[in-house]
């Protein structure tokens, strides 16, 4: 009788090797993935139910909480899904262009001032403030440029977003991998958080599942913050890699939820009963029809799933033929049970 | 009867150079493997065409870019020039030395004298040189060939006492076990939906260690179990066909079959004529791979190119070291390609129905349908609600194949293969400053001003590499990691707009 929530406690009592391996204070990287499709926003603010800021603040009482816990605890943070920018880093923050240092200096004076004007607070801890500033002014910009540039994709009629999530979470295991590679982070255990609000249809399959294994192998949680609808994918992902995914319901909470469910150091998985859904829905998707099936077909050769038989024999995807014989008999089947001649029927195809 | 085939007959003239394994014997036999394999092979049935020689792209890039390979044969000296020239004609450039005669004629290469100091007296060109060459391995055929995802394979192991030869360390026998199991894991992980069943060649006959099944564990267990007999005997490759044969008679029509061996004899003991078998193995259209661990042996070449339809390159390899072996072990992984010949002679693919079930958790535990224990939790089957404890596996009630959609899109990367990056030649100014993955700063464009410095690292490559589709350039751990470990690309994926 393996029950989920016993595992925990006997590790602990088991070995006390792995108690003293909690204690270890190796320095962890958080990376942090914040959905930002104005789109999915806007429905969830014209909702009432939550607000962008207030999402944001609680995201920065996270990021710096995580860093209070170690002086050698790292933060990053991407944005996903958004038509600016797509996928793209938002801290750290690295600039290149060195030559103008005239011009990069006014540049980070306005900077504080503006953030000064968000954050309302002074005397903040130095590093605190340098993660807090240049996320805010980020995030600022974005919203100020967001709305000009969707609308002029609008009008071209192009509305299509390609989920760049999985852009996003590409990103961050490389980056991951980089650091983990280097000589002076080596042993840095990391983790990511997901914080979603759209929904499947925004997702690539393929992609975002061999980033789910990219992250399996590298041994990288993926814990996932869903607002909004909910979502198969990211339950998979964090089932896969051992995270979290909690479906908030309750935003005004949202601090409380980041700062205890979703704070679980890697350090820690081993021995902490994970807060997480054990039920979890491995539906896949239909490539024809985009809708999630139970019971599906699925092509010998690309192993691509279908919810209807195509009617020309041939799959979508790898074009195939696909043996007429099989097809008529999986076409045959479903009619023969509600007849009453059905056993009749059954036997021929039985017999054949 | 028994038709004991005498040593000499059957050895071909083939010798392995297991002592003068130098880089340059490392660089052949990758290129060797990753070489054309599609000679037989149907056309890329997924997207455009992709036509990636590894010459071409992994090597050099232009003129001006001095890629680190053709570095080194310079280093090398005029003789090993020649071979950079003359590899690609001499097919079998396994046997063929730097001096462009056999390789046990050849001079003993001293891994050191590749090492040589640059003008200024320092390293740093030629070992960052043959980092970047070594990273670069990986770089392998990304045609999308239409390959046998749902495969059915039996390993088979020599067990008999050639294998206590301690060539290998600590014997041939235990690092066999040990590469096996590694070769099991690799397998499941990236086959999840196929199945393996594992036979050794021992006392002149043919042992089931596990019976087919899609279970790791099963396996992994009888390999260990393994580890504590004795290699005895004569094998006989007749007998371990015969059962392969058996084995793989039930397995549906839409699976590969597949029989890889491990032969460290030179001989085979058979009890008939092993021809016959073969027929038959051509017939069933089983394909047959051999990996060698002493020398080429004839009746092996004949089984594998007649069952492989004359793809001996990438069926039948003989090791050249430990590492090599691990290579030859791991490349079987791969779903093998399927031939033009045979997609050709089917009538049509099969489509498989299967079940995604839905897992659940129960405050009290119930009977599970397959083993009839009691576990809490488990998957519930979308068809007839049973319930089964583990995946993949066929519902015992409506006999509908149940499997996790994470399963089958784990084998994705073999169908939609990425692209290789190209790398970007020297220039005097850049797009990009820093790696679009790893935001790893690059090194800074040539400078005109300052000619005399070519020396320098920074103005022998241009350390990035590009994806075609995406325009973005990545440093070189990025490149290697996104090929081998996530197969995705972050600039294609990040776009935020479909082209």
């Amino acid at each position: 009788m393996d029950a989920i929530a016993d595992r925990a406690f006997v590790d602990v009592q088991s070995g006390k090797g792995n108690l003293h391996r909690v204690v270890d204070e190796t320095p962890s990287l958080l990376i942090v993935i914040l959905d930002v499709s104005p789109l999915e926003w806007k429905k969830l603010m014209d909702s009432g139910t939550l607000d962008f800021k207030n999402v944001v603040s609680a995201l920065l009482v996270m990021l710096n909480s995580h860093m209070a816990l170690n002086s050698g605890n790292k933060v990053a943070l991407y944005i996903a899904n958004s038509y600016l920018h797509g996928a793209e880093l938002v801290y750290p923050w690295f600039d290149d262009r060195d030559d103008s240092s005239d011009g990069s200096e006014q540049n980070s004076k306005r900077r504080r001032m503006n953030a000064d004007n968000i954050l309302k607070a002074s005397g903040i801890y130095r590093q605190f403030r340098i993660v807090d500033e240049s996320i805010v002014d980020k995030l600022d910009s974005l919203i100020k440029e967001e709305p000009s540039k969707l609308k002029s994709m609008v009008n071209k009629g192009n509305t299509h977003i390609k989920g760049t999530l999985s852009g996003a979470l590409s990103q961050a295991l490389s980056y991951i991998n980089r650091l983990q590679k280097s000589d002076e982070h080596s042993g840095l255990k990391a983790r990511v958080l997901c914080i979603s609000v759209s929904g499947d249809s925004a997702l690539p399959y393929v992609s975002i599942m061999n980033s789910i294994f990219a992250a399996q192998k590298m041994k990288i949680s993926v814990d996932v913050c869903k607002l909004g609808p909910d979502s198969t994918f990211l339950q998979q992902a964090s089932d896969a890699t051992n995270g979290v995914y909690i479906h908030i319901n309750n935003p005004d909470g949202l601090i409380q939820y980041l700062s205890t469910a979703l704070f679980i150091d890697p350090l820690l998985r081993p021995i902490v009963v994970l807060p997480t859904n054990t039920s979890i829905d491995f539906r896949a998707s239909c490539f024809i029809t985009n809708k999630l099936v139970d019971v599906g077909y699925v092509c010998s050769v690309c192993l691509c799933i279908l919810s209807v038989i195509p009617d020309d024999e041939r799959c979508p995807t790898c074009h195939s033929k696909f043996d007429h014989n099989l097809i008529t008999r999986l076409k045959r089947k479903p009619k023969v049970l509600p007849l009453k001649m059905g056993n009749k029927r059954k036997k021929r195809v039985v017999d054949k | 009867m028994q038709s004991d085939v005498d040593e000499d007959d059957i050895v071909n003239t083939s010798h392995r150079t297991r002592t003068k394994v130098s880089f340059e014997d490392d660089d052949d036999y990758n290129e060797q493997d990753v070489g054309d394999k599609g000679s037989d092979i149907s056309p890329p049935l997924l997207g455009e065409k992709r036509t990636t020689s590894e010459s071409e792209d992994s090597v050099s890039v232009g003129q001006d870019s001095v890629s680190s390979r053709t570095k080194r044969r310079h280093l090398k000296g005029p003789d090993s020039d020649k071979v950079g020239i003359d590899d690609s004609q001499l097919p079998p450039e396994q046997l063929k030395g730097s001096s462009g005669g056999y390789s046990w004629e050849d001079e003993y290469r001293r891994s050191w004298d590749i090492v040589q100091e640059d003008e200024s007296g320092s390293l740093e060109t030629i070992v960052s040189g043959l980092v970047e060459s070594q990273k670069k391995q990986y770089l392998k055929n990304v045609t999308p060939f239409q390959r046998g995802i749902i495969r059915a394979l039996v390993l088979v192991l020599d067990f008999s006492k050639v294998m206590r030869e301690k060539d290998l360390r600590p014997n041939r026998a235990s690092m066999m076990i040990s590469y096996s199991i590694d070769f099991v894991n690799e397998f499941f992980d990236q086959n999840p939906i196929s199945q393996l069943s594992i036979v050794i060649m021992k006392n002149g006959l043919a042992q089931i260690v596990s019976e087919v099944s899609g279970n790791p564990h099963d396996h992994i267990e009888a390999l260990k179990k393994l580890r504590r007999m004795e290699p005895e005997g004569d094998p006989s490759l007749q007998n371990a066909l015969e059962m392969s044969r058996g084995l793989l008679l039930h397995v549906a029509s839409h699976c590969t079959r597949e029989v890889l061996i491990i032969f460290g004899a030179l001989f085979t003991s058979d009890p008939g004529n092993i021809h016959n078998t073969v027929k038959q193995l051509i017939a069933e259209k089983i394909s047959v791979r051999v990996i060698g661990l002493t020398a080429r042996v004839a009746v092996c070449d004949e089984l594998c190119s007649l069952t492989n339809h004359g793809d001996l390159k990438s069926s039948y390899n003989v090791i050249l070291n430990e590492h090599h072996f691990r290579d030859l072990f791991m490349d079987a992984v791969t779903p093998l390609a399927v031939a033009k010949s045979e997609s050709r002679n089917k009538h049509g693919f099969t489509l498989v129905k299967m079940g995604f079930p839905q897992r659940i958790s129960e405050e009290n535990p119930s009977l599970c349908a397959c083993h009839s224990k009691l576990v809490h939790g488990g998957y519930i089957c979308p068809k007839c609600k049973s319930k089964v404890c583990v995946l993949p596996t066929v519902c015992p009630c409506c006999d509908l194949m149940l499997i996790l959609s994470t399963h089958l899109a784990r084998s994705y990367h073999h169908l939609f293969p990425l692209l290789l990056f190209v790398e970007v030649r020297i220039s005097h100014s850049y797009p990009s400053t820093r790696c679009y993955g790893c935001q790893v700063g690059f090194p800074k464009a040539l400078d005109i001003s300052q000619k005399n410095n070519t020396n320098k690292k920074e103005y022998q490559t241009s350390s990035r590499y590009r994806c075609t589709s995406c325009g973005k350039d990545f440093c070189i751990d990025c490149d290697v990691f996104i090929h081998e470990v996530l197969h995705n690309c972050p600039g294609c994926e990040s776009n935020s707009r479909k082209k």
